[in-house]
């Protein structure tokens, strides 16, 4: 046991002198939020349906949603989809003008909205929360993981980049919105304490080889990987995955579906001290039967994320944790009615949405113009790695600093930050 | 006539004897150096174990282990080796390896796409399973052209998303020298790769643009001056050179990499980054192994053989006084964690659950017939989430370190307590016939459970242990409580 705490604070101590040599800066900015959740609408939702309707372009381009709503930010109208949002616009920020420079496949843009990462160099970066997790891991102290997708991450691209696997996220599995939130290893019903006990001890009766030969770094860390793992599911740390705690009528705000309960979930994760959580919608890739589908998602998407801005706002976490919306590209604003898409729309990097709230962000305010139909940036465009500059900024992260690469020495943080046509700079009109 | 026999005779006798122990001579002259004394020879059910694995991925079943260990065959442990190297997990383990270095993967950002992959992995296969020598497979890869479906080799230059002479010449430099930066006159021969696509979908084809002017007279070595003629492939040359044995490095950089995926360790750390800045712990041991390899053809097979069949590989991991402190002169045998898809194959074999494995991007989708091993996947874009957690690498860059053999935390809470694995043991299909075997007393059990798991027999206070322990339980609670504890410990999850 003994043995077991000097290991861990060794751990602990050779994490600490790492951070020092992970990453280089010239300035530490002041951090305003200490935690991220990022939901993400995989597949790319449509900008034109939710944050940028274009009414006046007709039908060929809003096809039914011809209605926006108004609301209280001055010149911000949203799909007629999402009332609950309409509502509380003063919450949030919409930006308008996200551009990938018109990059159309899944696999390539998804990579660069996770990295900010456009310089096509044989680099592969890690996500902007791994590389949260990893940069700011001293100032985690969960019992779980710096980093957690609920429920799991898309395998198109291995979110770690060149860092240690270790931090990949944690995949929770399973569906909050289940009477029982089933977290694989951690979390269920099906096994009581005493039977985790006893299994605790049988592990130590069988772990003889360590006893007979010198003990390695490796071998040590089994053990005190073992006994904290045991320390987390025997303890009350692991309860943050039970939303039966949460009162039935918050949980009906949220909205008892996946999303909704995974929103909820993601405020009691950041409550229990995880830094990044990503909710990860999937279904957005709407080539074909697209309304239909989108009146369904919208709906989820306006409880969840209206709750969550609500929810987190009356516990007074809303200033320190940000909350940033979107996809991986937008959909075409012209609609497809030829077949095989009969009303479909198809994938769109020019120009799409995102919304921002919460961790030093302001609300209330519009970035970018885009042109009458929604198709092209007017003026302020924002490319990913300058939303996710800014995002660094407010979690106290120089997104001029360098980061040590296992083989290529200190290489930025973000490579297409700051260059002509990749980045066009900090988005210093939304933070407070 | 019969003299030339005769010397011939003598000669390869001479060889011979110099050869047989090299290896050990070259440690033990390290070792002596330090002074440092060599652990002793490990048992019979370690080196069975730690053979299996290392040769085919595999434990061996209950079964294989009992004839290894009662044979009276004073040859056996050569015997298993040769035997072993001639199954298709060794071909299998080649794959896997290969496809790490060469970055096999559907898509992103290698987009070798799946009916590539499926063909690299293919094409692979057969050079494995033919005996092809490293230095013909590597030569074919750097002068290849043609369709990433037909010609599977030329994938070697599609895995790139910024494709260029460059980058093309550090994977060379990387993957087959284990350098990080190449001299820049080599990229002076790779200037006519060209690509273009097909109208089938998702099909490339690598060309020649025999039209670029030629390098000219290139001194690529102290002694060596390659100039290929204008209007032929001017790769072809510098393939030669590269993998011919004046350039050493190319093999000296290969035998590194099979020692450290036998030893657990590179002689030198990390394996594929030598540099004046990054000397070998034991600079006698790396020439033999190169220049036996060379010598032997560069046939992949004899090197494992070699290192297989050493007394240094034989060492138990148990150290002594003197070498306690030894992590890299190879005077004992350091554990090693398995690799994911021998973590995930084992329990799979051992239950007699195997896992679906399909990809549901990019198209076409991948369904993967019933019963494949994790192993046998050969696409980083095909995982599932146990396998990315134990480090199986997404292949997006080819160093050796890209594929975490580490434990850690996330493992811990993993093995404890997933419901995938507890309900693997729980339909724990092989052990059916021994649970319902009346003969068998609990602590026979017990037994039967640690050489399924720990390839060795349980020690009397270990039966009785475990079969007190477990007095009060039916004996399939009892079965699955057991194997819980013993698929999460030391000795199960260590190569040693």
């Amino acid at each position: 046991m003994k043995r077991t705490i000097a290991v861990l604070t060794l751990i602990c101590l050779a994490s600490t002198a790492m951070a020092a040599d992970r990453y280089r800066h010239d300035s530490t900015p002041v951090a305003k939020a200490k935690a991220i959740i990022f939901i993400y609408l995989d597949g790319g939702s449509s900008q034109t349906d939710t944050f940028d309707p274009k009414p006046e372009a007709g039908r060929n381009y809003c096809g039914k949603y011809t209605t926006p709503i108004s609301t209280n930010t001055p010149g911000l109208k949203v799909g007629p989809r999402l009332k609950r949002l309409a509502k509380i616009s003063e919450n949030f920020s919409v930006i308008r003008t996200m551009t990938n420079n018109g990059i159309n496949a899944h696999e390539t843009a998804h990579y660069i909205t996770l990295s900010g990462d456009m310089s096509a160099s044989s680099i592969v970066y890690p996500s902007f929360c791994s590389m949260i997790s990893y940069l700011k891991e001293e100032d985690c102290h969960t019992q779980l993981f710096p980093y957690i997708t609920l429920t799991a991450a898309s395998t198109r691209f291995n979110e770690a980049g060149f860092l240690p696997s270790q931090y990949k996220p944690y995949d929770t599995g399973g569906d909050p919105a289940d009477r029982v939130f089933n977290v694989d290893g951690i979390f269920s019903e099906h096994v009581s304490k005493e039977n985790l006990l006893e299994k605790q001890a049988m592990i130590e009766c069988v772990n003889t080889l360590s006893h007979e030969i010198e003990p390695t770094e490796e071998s040590e860390k089994l053990h005190a990987y073992q006994d904290r793992a045991f320390k987390l599911i025997t303890g009350d740390a692991k309860d943050v995955f039970n939303l039966r705690a949460e009162p039935d009528s918050l949980r009906q705000r949220y909205g008892m579906t996946k999303f909704g309960q995974s929103c909820l979930m993601a405020r009691r994760l950041v409550e229990e001290g995880v830094m990044a959580v990503c909710v990860r919608f999937t279904g957005w890739d709407t080539h074909k039967e697209h309304f239909s589908r989108m009146d369904e998602r919208l709906d989820d998407l306006d409880l969840g994320v209206s709750a969550l801005i609500l929810d987190l706002k009356k516990r007074g976490l809303l200033d320190s944790t940000i909350i940033v919306c979107g996809g991986e590209f937008g959909r075409t604003p012209k609609i497809s009615f030829e077949p095989p898409w009969n009303g479909g729309r198809g994938h769109y990097g020019e120009t799409y949405s995102y919304m921002v709230a919460g961790g030093g962000f302001k609300g209330g305010v519009i970035v970018g113009k885009t042109d009458a139909t929604g198709e092209h940036v007017v003026s302020r465009p924002v490319y990913p790695c300058d939303l996710i500059a800014t995002m660094y900024t407010l979690l106290g992260i120089d997104p001029n600093g360098k980061i040590l690469h296992p083989t290529a020495g200190y290489i930025p943080l973000l490579p297409s930050y700051g260059k002509e046509n990749t980045s066009a700079g900090m988005l210093t009109e939304l933070i407070k | 006539m019969r003299l030339r026999l005769l010397i011939s005779a003598v000669l390869s006798t001479v060889t011979l004897s110099l050869t047989a122990g090299n290896i050990d001579s070259a440690v033990n002259a390290g070792l002596q150096r330090a002074g440092i004394t060599p652990s002793e020879r490990c048992s019979d059910e370690v080196f069975c174990r730690r053979t299996f694995l290392l040769t085919t991925t595999q434990l061996p079943t209950v079964a294989q282990a009992e004839s290894f260990i009662n044979s009276k065959d004073s040859d056996k442990r050569v015997r298993l080796v040769d035997s072993l190297l001639n199954t298709s997990g060794w071909i299998d383990l080649m794959v896997v390896k290969f496809g790490d270095m060469l970055r096999i993967k559907s898509e992103f950002p290698s987009c070798i796409w799946p009916n590539g992959v499926q063909a690299y992995n293919r094409w692979l296969t057969v050079q494995f399973r033919d005996g092809k020598p490293y230095d013909r497979i590597v030569r074919e890869m750097l002068c290849s052209t043609g369709s990433n479906f037909r010609d599977p080799a030329c994938n070697f230059f599609r895995i790139n998303v910024t494709r260029s002479p460059k980058t093309f010449c550090d994977d060379i430099a990387l993957i087959f020298a284990g350098q990080r930066t190449h001299p820049e006159p080599w990229e002076r021969f790779f200037t006519q790769v060209t690509f273009k696509t097909s109208r089938e979908w998702k099909e490339e084809f690598v060309c020649l643009d025999l039209t670029k002017p030629t390098p000219g007279a290139v001194r690529i070595d102290g002694q060596t001056t390659i100039h290929p003629k204008s209007g032929e492939d001017y790769r072809v040359k510098f393939a030669e050179w590269f993998t011919s044995p004046s350039h050493r490095q190319f093999a000296r950089a290969f035998v590194n990499r099979v020692w450290s995926w036998i030893m657990g360790r590179g002689i030198v750390m990390p394996v594929d980054d030598f540099s004046s800045q990054n000397l070998p712990s034991n600079r006698e041991l790396l020439e033999y192994l190169t220049d036996s390899f060379i010598s032997g053809g560069y046939d992949i097979k004899s090197l494992f053989r070699e290192i297989l069949t050493s007394d240094t590989y034989q060492r138990t991991c148990r150290s002594n006084a003197s070498n306690r402190s030894d992590l890299s002169l190879f005077s004992h045998y350091i554990p090693h964690r398995m690799m994911a898809e021998e973590i995930s194959d084992a329990i799979c074999d051992i239950t007699g659950n195997y896992d679906i494995f399909a990809s549901r991007a990019p198209e076409p989708y991948t369904k993967y017939p019933k019963g494949t091993r994790s192993v046998q996947i050969g696409d980083g874009t095909v995982t599932t989430s146990e396998l990315e957690l134990f480090g199986r690498p997404s292949r997006d860059v080819s160093t050796e370190s890209s594929r975490s053999n580490e434990y850690n935390y996330k493992q811990a809470i993993y093995l404890i307590n997933s419901e995938h694995i507890l309900s693997k043991l729980k339909r724990n299909r092989s052990l059916t016939p021994v649970m319902y075997d009346n003969m068998r007393s609990r602590e026979d059990i017990v037994d039967f459970l640690y050489m399924t798991f720990l390839t060795r027999h349980a020690s009397d206070k270990e039966k009785k242990a475990l079969a007190e322990a477990t007095k009060n339980e039916h004996v399939t609670a009892m079965c699955e409580n057991i194997s819980v504890a013993l698929l999460n410990s030391d000795e199960f999850l260590f190569i040693h």
